[in-house]
């Protein structure tokens, strides 16, 4: 499908990019933000329990949450988590460098900042977050930021908030998360549906995350800056996509949500064809839900599907058991396309995955499927005629932990039961660079409450002042700054983003050459980090003295790389360290001396140069000359031979 | 009532919201600036005069200056229904009864907006809405005494709670539960370990750290393992069953008089010091450390002793102290004084006058040790045979708390030195212990895997 063909389908897509931010420390407590890597030195182990929110009312997600009945660990480390991180010390004030950063972006987004912060409980009760909520803040509301012609991108909100744990593991009813992420701050940009169709989606989530790395206050590396995208179609729903960790994936995904809520409409569509309504399928209690266990069916004989739960033979007697479960009026539907290569069968086998916690894939084989594996068309006729299945009915077999079967059971019916509906609230999980699974019911307000464990903050003008001094130039202006000098895109993309902008603002302000400047922290230090050279610890004092030195002659521009290195390996400041290579430049008349020397040397080079291949010639000049005299008067000299 | 239409709102922000006819709770649209924001005014927590709370759509809260307000228009109320569902508690009559009694802890709440305090849901409906799972357990009554946070505890209450204990005792119930706030719990505990004597059935105390308004709250599982005590343990004591650890895993059962809230805020505060826990819950489970326990039993008969006398005090010694203290404690006519001494149970020569005086007055007076482990070994030391000599008497390995509690109770009840005096050495509810075991002196017990495992790795 076409952009115009997505416009054509009433495509909406939002974001809601999250951006750590570079601080000294945690948002709420003074632990150092830092990964681990080695093994932890303590676990504990928590439940969650849903809990009313300030209006009196329980939140959808948090009862789903609690029906997976978890046991969620928590790693944790003496030396860099505290007591806070583990929900046993009310939070510490908010760091007030990341409520400074984070105003700068939302300054730089054209936003207003609220009169006072007040720190609300989001809550998570999937266990990401040990309290079981999750710290967070509005700092600024409706912003602008210029896109292109007639269009801007439409801030609705900026909060800043702490970071949740990252999870290491999650299998069945047991999950671990490591607490290190946990309490990092972060903002989270939300803007408007402003894209009409995939390829803007990825322009928007492009032009505010690279605007929030110009400030250079930004975190990076992976998973730094996460984006959740919101998708829509006319007719369906707004479903969320967490966690989409590259701007490349935006468009496949926001597409492939696309076209799985149209498909979602399609079924829909049919559904009401067929005559057939949600009425008939109660999910108060489930009286009208018909499913059994059928593991007998199937008893006795090894049957390959079920070989991710039966080990060997499936046996009638064991903690494993296969039930089928009845979805009547849907035959030929389960199998329906949704995206890409997902079917509607697998919309159902997210629901079992994430509730039931039966997470090994797959868990879910349909009436609509070609018998496989094992599974035979006489099994599934004998399945059929214990369920009493009509001939437009179709079936699911579901297969894992007896005492999961249940629930499971109970997830594919009030799936089925929401094609009547289209498009269900959800938020969905990214399996694949364009495909999505099911994640958890799209929680709404009813999940938020005050904080009351610490104060509103009063935004005051003198934070404000420092926070407008240190306002980021776009980085589009910048963009077409850099054109004009002739530094090529892939250059200017790495530039503008990096923690080096500041140097190369500070530089070419100076005087300096702003190619030379660009193509020196961009590439010469990739090279040069690549060989091992601490580039990075070189302060942005000396890179700067060092780039004036060429503007004002000192040495040549062709040197940079060389001192660099040097400065880089030995810790030297930019005079001693040419001081140390000896590449004061030399006069015109020692150069003109040394080349003639070099091609009277190279008789065959030089007639190679005359006609016309002047690389080999120039090559062992440079190689004498290079860093002491500049390589274009070089040329001019080889040439005037 | 107070009136709450402009609940906690002061100064500018009070008279913006009074001027435009706009009460908490009303949906309402704010011009403030270039924006226009729509959401419910909420109730506001004392400490600011200027601005305005607004809880948006989104669920998000902001404040909003009052001079910076154009113009609200309201859009009618909606006030919170902040209630946790109330369902009817299912009666079984093969299960034991048990009856809670409230004092105004957290173990199952909600949020006052004004003050962000928590406020206690307590009928058994509310606690069957909150935490279905004790309807499994035991049939449960519900009783609220008094709604006073914990440090609000004192004689009164003690006295009132034990005259209801005894009530229901003799009602027959099975065991009997204690909601408490946290921070005063042991003191509680304490006094009703020597106001109650004899129960037949366990005196379970309980609270949370975390109150049940938050997903990690500790408040479900320590109800669960109060009650789980109270109708099924075999010890018929008073007890404070908290988190064992910080991790939801079991309760420690501690003895009324040997336990201390060492943490402000850990779930695991609750520690047993100088000895080992009596026992912990674990899904239901009980396992017991201690052997001399006091056994269940079938009759209803119980011995109370609710008396107190008000003026007595603690004496925390510090190095410098001014005998002006006790003088003045003297001279303000106090009848008894638990003095929490440095080391074995010392303090410096200056306070021996006042102490020789408050002798010869007839005030009678302990000591006991700050170190909160160990004895008072007041023989070692000449300072400690000096204040022998002055009529201190030393209280063994009584916690300065648990000696205050006794001595207020004592001397509701005796009032002549030497009766007083056996009456305070000679432990009714293990309030001192004829030895320390050696697994006694663990700070970090029930924090690191169990005690044993803990003295098995790290000694």
């Amino acid at each position: 499908m076409q952009d115009k063909d997505f416009e054509k389908l009433g495509f909406k897509c939002g974001l809601e990019i999250h951006q750590q931010l570079q601080t000294d420390r945690k948002l709420f407590c003074r632990c150092p933000p830092v990964y681990r890597n080695d093994p932890p030195h303590y676990t504990i182990i928590r439940h969650m329990r849903p809990t009313l929110s300030e209006m009196g009312t329980y939140d959808g997600t948090a009862l789903m949450e609690f029906k997976t009945k978890k046991n969620v660990t928590y790693e944790f480390y003496g030396d860099t988590n505290c007591s806070y991180e583990i929900d046993d010390t009310p939070p510490f004030e908010m760091d007030e460098k990341a409520l400074e950063i984070s105003l700068i972006i939302a300054r730089s987004m054209g936003c207003h900042q609220v009169d006072e912060v007040h720190v609300s409980r989001k809550q998570y009760l999937d266990g990401t977050i040990p309290t079981g909520f999750q710290r967070t803040a509005i700092i600024s509301l409706k912003g602008k930021v210029p896109w292109k012609k007639g269009k801007d991108i439409n801030i609705r909100q900026i909060s800043i908030e702490e970071d949740a744990c990252r999870e290491i593991k999650d299998e069945g009813h047991e999950v671990t998360f490591r607490t290190d992420r946990l309490s990092i701050p972060l903002v989270e940009v939300v803007t408007e549906p402003d894209a009409k169709n995939p390829t803007e989606a990825g322009e928007m989530a492009k032009r505010l995350g690279w605007l929030m790395r110009s400030t250079s206050q930004v975190r990076r590396g992976s998973g730094a800056t996460r984006q959740d995208v919101n998708v829509s179609v006319e007719g369906g729903q707004r479903v969320e996509i967490k966690g989409v960790p590259s701007l490349k994936m935006i468009p496949t995904i926001t597409a492939g949500e696309g076209i799985r809520q149209h498909n979602l409409l399609k079924i829909k569509g049919e559904l009401e064809k067929r005559g057939l309504s949600p009425d008939s399928m109660e999910v108060e209690d489930f009286k009208t839900m018909v499913h059994l266990d059928v593991t007998s069916i199937f008893a006795g004989r090894k049957v390959d599907m079920f070989s991710n739960w039966f080990e060997g033979k499936v046996k009638k007697r064991s903690g494993h058991k296969v039930y089928a479960v009845l979805i009547p009026g849907f035959k030929g539907l389960i199998s329906h396309t949704t995206h890409y290569d997902q079917k509607f069968i697998d919309e159902l086998s997210g629901r079992v995955r994430v509730i039931a916690c039966v997470d090994r894939l797959p868990n879910l084989f349909s009436s609509d499927d070609e018998p496989a594996r094992g599974i035979s068309k006489e099994d599934l006729k004998a399945v059929g005629k214990e369920l009493g299945a009509k001939k437009d009915d179709a079936f699911i077999l579901v297969w894992g932990p007896k005492e999961d079967m249940e629930t499971a059971c109970q997830e594919i019916y009030l799936r089925a039961r929401e094609a009547f509906q289209g498009v269900p609230n959800e938020t969905r999980q990214r399996i694949s660079d364009h495909t999505t699974s099911f994640e958890r019911i799209l929680p709404g307000p009813d999940r938020m409450y005050p904080d009351t464990d610490r104060p509103p903050i009063v935004i005051t003008p003198e934070l404000m002042e420092r926070v407008d001094a240190q306002l980021p130039q776009p980085w589009w202006e910048m963009w077409e700054e850099m054109r004009k000098a002739s530094i090529p895109d892939h250059v200017m993309a790495k530039l503008v983003v990096s923690q080096e902008l500041s140097i190369y603002k500070q530089a070419v302000a100076g005087g300096a050459d702003p190619r030379l400047v660009a193509f020196t922290l961009v590439e010469a230090f990739r090279h040069l980090s690549r060989k091992g050279v601490n580039v990075k610890a070189i302060p942005g004092q000396s890179l700067v003295f060092l780039f004036n030195e060429v503007s004002r002659g000192v040495i040549f521009k062709d040197a940079v790389k060389r001192v660099l290195e040097l400065m880089g390996r030995e810790s030297l400041d930019p005079v001693r360290a040419i001081e140390k290579l000896h590449i004061r430049p030399i006069t015109e008349k020692r150069a003109e001396k040394s080349i003639r020397g070099i091609a009277r040397k190279n008789p065959d080079l030089l007639e190679m140069f005359k006609e016309g291949r002047e690389g080999p010639l120039m090559g062992a000049v440079m190689k004498t000359l290079n860093g002491y005299f500049s390589g274009s008067r070089a040329y001019d000299i080889v040439k005037s031979l | 009532m107070a009136d709450d239409t402009y609940q906690g709102y002061s100064g500018p922000a009070l008279e913006l919201l009074k001027r435009e006819n706009i009460a908490v709770w009303d949906r309402i649209t704010v011009t403030a600036g270039e924006e226009e924001i729509e959401g419910v005014l909420l109730p506001r927590s004392a400490g600011d005069d200027d601005h305005l709370v607004l809880k948006m759509i989104t669920g998000y809260n902001i404040g909003i200056t009052a001079g910076n307000v154009i113009s609200i228009k309201s859009d009618g109320s909606r006030k919170a229904n902040y209630k946790i569902p109330e369902k009817e508690f299912p009666f079984d009559p093969k299960k034991p009864n048990v009856t809670i009694l409230g004092t105004g802890g957290t173990i199952a709440s909600r949020l006052d907006y004004r003050t962000g305090a928590v406020i206690p849901a307590f009928t058994p409906g509310e606690l069957f809405g909150a935490v279905p799972e004790l309807a499994d357990i035991a049939n449960i009554n519900t009783k609220k005494l008094f709604g006073v946070f914990s440090e609000n505890m004192g004689p009164h209450q003690w006295k009132v709670l034990a005259e209801h204990i005894k009530k229901e005792i003799e009602s027959g119930v099975k065991g009997i539960c204690i909601g408490h706030g946290t921070d005063t719990m042991h003191y509680t505990a304490a006094v009703l370990s020597f106001m109650v004597q004899g129960s037949p059935v366990p005196i379970v105390m309980v609270g949370s750290q975390r109150s049940s308004d938050r997903p990690s709250s500790d408040a479900a599982r320590t109800l669960i393992g109060s009650v789980n005590t109270a109708a099924y343990s075999d010890a018929a004591e008073v007890m404070v069953c908290m988190f064992g650890t910080t991790s939801d895993r079991f309760c420690y059962l501690h003895r009324g008089t040997r336990v201390r809230k060492m943490h402000s805020s850990y779930r695991n505060t609750f520690k047993t010091l100088g000895d080992v826990p009596l026992g912990k819950v674990e899904d239901g489970k009980f396992t017991y450390y201690k052997k001399d326990i006091k056994r269940r039993r079938d009759d209803r008969e119980v011995e109370i002793y609710p008396h107190w006398e008000d003026r007595i005090a603690i004496l925390y010694y510090y190095p410098n102290m001014d005998p002006d203290i006790l003088e003045s404690m003297i001279d303000k006519g106090y009848k008894g004084i638990i003095i929490a001494g440095t080391g074995l149970g010392h303090v410096n020569k200056p306070l021996y006058d006042p102490i020789q005086r408050a002798h010869e007055e007839g005030i009678h007076m302990y000591m006991s040790v700050q170190t909160l482990f160990g004895y008072t070994q007041m023989f070692v030391y000449d300072t400690g045979r000096d204040l022998l000599s002055r009529g201190v008497v030393p209280l063994g390995n009584m916690l300065p708390e648990v000696a205050y509690c006794k001595l207020g109770w004592a001397l509701g009840h005796v009032q002549e030195a030497e009766p007083l005096n056996k009456l305070m050495v000679e432990p009714i509810a293990h309030e001192i212990t004829p030895r320390e075991p050696y697994n006694g002196f663990v700070m970090g017990q029930g924090g690191m895997g169990a005690v044993e495992e803990f003295l098995a790795e790290y000694n």
